[in-house]
């Protein structure tokens, strides 16, 4: 397997939070999502991949004749000057990127709905991340960062967005990272993801071998199987659910339980607010 | 190539892509040396992750029923039709095999099987 | 011209007419057409500067920019590039203020002393621009107005000082101003040069 890029044993120490030899690997041809919630550290290794955040230890590793002009990037925040007219910033972007295509700009301009005589600070942020979006594929890139891209998007946009990911994808030597807690959106278009807490990776796995071998094993009482395939649990009045990575295995073994399936959410849920 | 995608059905995706490029070429709407879809292309089309297409594509190519070529694609191998026959009567024999075992678990012999075998087989 | 300067212009060139306008006319006001009128130009050069970084700040542009392969060297040398022509600018009001002058007063200005006054408003404009980008990296460049602020009337009142300890104990005041251009171009690379070890320290 190729890697566009490859981070190994990352750490950032912010005092409060810090980031604890973080393993990340984005793969060529593959679209590897990262899922957490707020405050896991997911902008954090992003920006730590691309040198915006000077990290304490570790190394990153970029795919030979990857450049960081290279990146398409889209950020939580739209990083572009507040004051300018979306069609002002061609003019920046065609000084800054070899091979920008501004019609392609335009074009996508259009295509989102983005007015571009707007100010950018008068962007709603739906649009205002269609508007990096744009930016990210009017020039030549080999590998996409996308942080949070779809929030603030209606249904119909993120579908819209999606679709453009995929396009994206059909040339194998592309890949792309994308965090996300609209786990549905991961759902839809992740092959590997990765789950973050605290600073650490949880878990890394192909997005299917995940959904298949987790599940969530609901039961009244005392825990019915062994403990050492229990990852986490949530107690409530009228039962307690176990996250289990082993579904098969313990639907076998026990036919009379009820283990369900565990989507993304089912799985981020559980890992942020489960006992351990 | 029309192939349609249940969520709901409990079967993994990968097991019902396999299942219906299988059904097309039995049923001849796919013939020998016709191409298929990349796997990527049928990722995209189908909105799914690209390794579960590449999964149904190399279980496929290992039952014989594609074949790859590098650079080219994938195409419809040119097999035998009764290694196909062979292949599902395997499968049938597998699904009886387990309408049998249960049936022997409940205590339901072997007539009512049959019975119920031939409703099945003739009520169609 | 590259693509960070070609942002900061159009982002602030609303900014930089303003500041032409204000230089000339306080120029006009406190320079009389007296060699001084070429100082308050650059004298104000760090507030337009501080306001380049703080649109920067604001936006968070400066994470995209080294996200994308732009160099934090090439990012504040692109800031004194910035500084040097808001200098430059801060200079044309004076020559404007004293053009205003001269329609209704007599201007008389020896070429030398015009010459000292200029080059060491240049070096003055570069100065409080490096301070204000130490000050805007080093700390939150939302405060640009209060650096400027504070750098201004820190200048503003060493320069009363400076004018009151020195009439009477220099009578030629002329070759001050060549030694203060030199003494504030070090500073200025001084500050420079922090600024840019706090850059590269920087988390964006």
């Amino acid at each position: 397997m190729e890697y566009a890029v490859k981070a190994t044993g990352v750490c950032k120490d912010y005092g409060s939070f810090s980031l604890k030899s973080v393993d990340l690997e984005i793969p060529k041809g593959f679209v590897t999502g990262l899922i957490g919630s707020n405050g896991a550290g997911k902008s954090t290794i992003m920006k730590c991949l691309t040198g915006a955040v000077i990290k304490d230890s570790g190394t990153v590793e970029f795919d030979d004749g990857l450049e960081l002009k290279e990146i398409g990037l889209v950020f939580d925040e739209c990083p572009f000057p507040q004051y300018m007219k979306c069609e002002q910033l061609d003019g920046i972007f065609t000084r800054m990127f070899d091979g920008w295509d501004g019609e392609k700009y335009f074009a996508h301009l259009q295509q989102f709905g983005i007015d571009r005589k707007k100010k950018v600070k008068d962007l709603s942020r739906g649009m205002s991340m269609k508007l990096q979006v744009a930016v990210a594929f009017s020039h030549p890139t080999k590998l996409l960062i996308l942080d949070e891209p779809t929030a603030g998007m209606d249904p119909a946009s993120r579908d819209e967005f999606l679709d453009s990911l995929r396009e994206y994808m059909q040339d194998e030597e592309h890949a792309i990272l994308i965090s996300s807690h609209i786990t549905t959106d991961l759902e839809k278009i992740a092959d590997y993801v990765s789950f973050m807490k605290n600073g650490q990776i949880l878990v890394s796995s192909g997005k299917d071998e995940l959904e298949e071998s987790y599940g969530l094993l609901k039961t009244g009482g005392e825990c019915p199987i062994d403990k050492e395939l229990v990852i986490c649990s949530r107690r409530s009045e009228s039962n307690t659910v176990y996250l289990i990575n082993d579904k098969a295995g313990v639907r076998e073994a026990y036919p009379e339980l009820v283990v369900d399936d565990a989507t993304l959410e089912d799985i981020m849920v559980m890992f942020a607010r489960g006992d351990y | 190539m029309e192939i349609i995608i249940s969520n709901s059905s409990g079967k993994p995706i990968y097991e019902q892509i396999t299942d219906q490029i299988k059904g097309h070429i039995l049923s001849g709407k796919l013939q020998a040396g016709d191409t298929l879809p990349s796997m990527r292309a049928l990722a995209q089309d189908l909105k799914i992750s690209v390794i579960t297409t590449k999964r149904a594509y190399n279980d496929l190519e290992e039952e014989g029923f594609i074949t790859t070529v590098a650079r080219k694609g994938c195409f419809v191998s040119a097999t035998e039709p009764s290694l196909l026959r062979e292949n599902n009567l395997k499968t049938a024999e597998e699904h009886l095999q387990k309408a049998v075992d249960l049936a022997k678990q409940s205590g339901i012999s072997l007539e009512e099987v049959q019975d119920i075998v031939k409703i099945l087989y003739e009520g169609e | 011209m590259n693509a960070l300067l070609y942002k900061d212009f159009v982002s602030i060139k609303f900014t930089l007419v303003v500041m032409l306008i204000m230089a000339s006319l306080f120029s006009m006001w406190m320079g009389q057409g007296g060699p001084l009128s070429f100082f308050i130009g650059p004298a104000i050069a760090s507030t337009v500067v501080g306001t380049s970084l703080n649109l920067d700040e604001k936006a968070g542009w400066l994470k995209f920019a080294v996200s994308s392969g732009t160099s934090r060297k090439t990012i504040i040398f692109n800031k004194l590039k910035l500084a040097l022509v808001v200098t430059l600018i801060g200079i044309l009001s004076g020559f404007v203020g004293v053009a205003i002058s001269s329609i209704d007063t007599e201007i008389s200005l020896e070429l030398l002393d015009v010459l000292f006054v200029v080059i060491f408003g240049f070096t003055f404009g570069l100065f409080t621009s490096c301070v204000m980008i130490f000050a805007c990296y080093k700390f939150d460049a939302g405060y640009s107005g209060l650096f400027a602020a504070i750098i201004i009337g820190a200048c503003a009142g060493l320069m009363v000082g400076a004018n009151d300890l020195l009439t009477g104990v220099l009578t030629d005041l002329t070759w001050m101003f060549p030694i203060l251009s030199v003494i504030f171009a070090c500073l200025g690379t001084v500050f420079f040069i922090a600024g840019m070890k706090v850059l590269n320290n920087k988390d964006l």
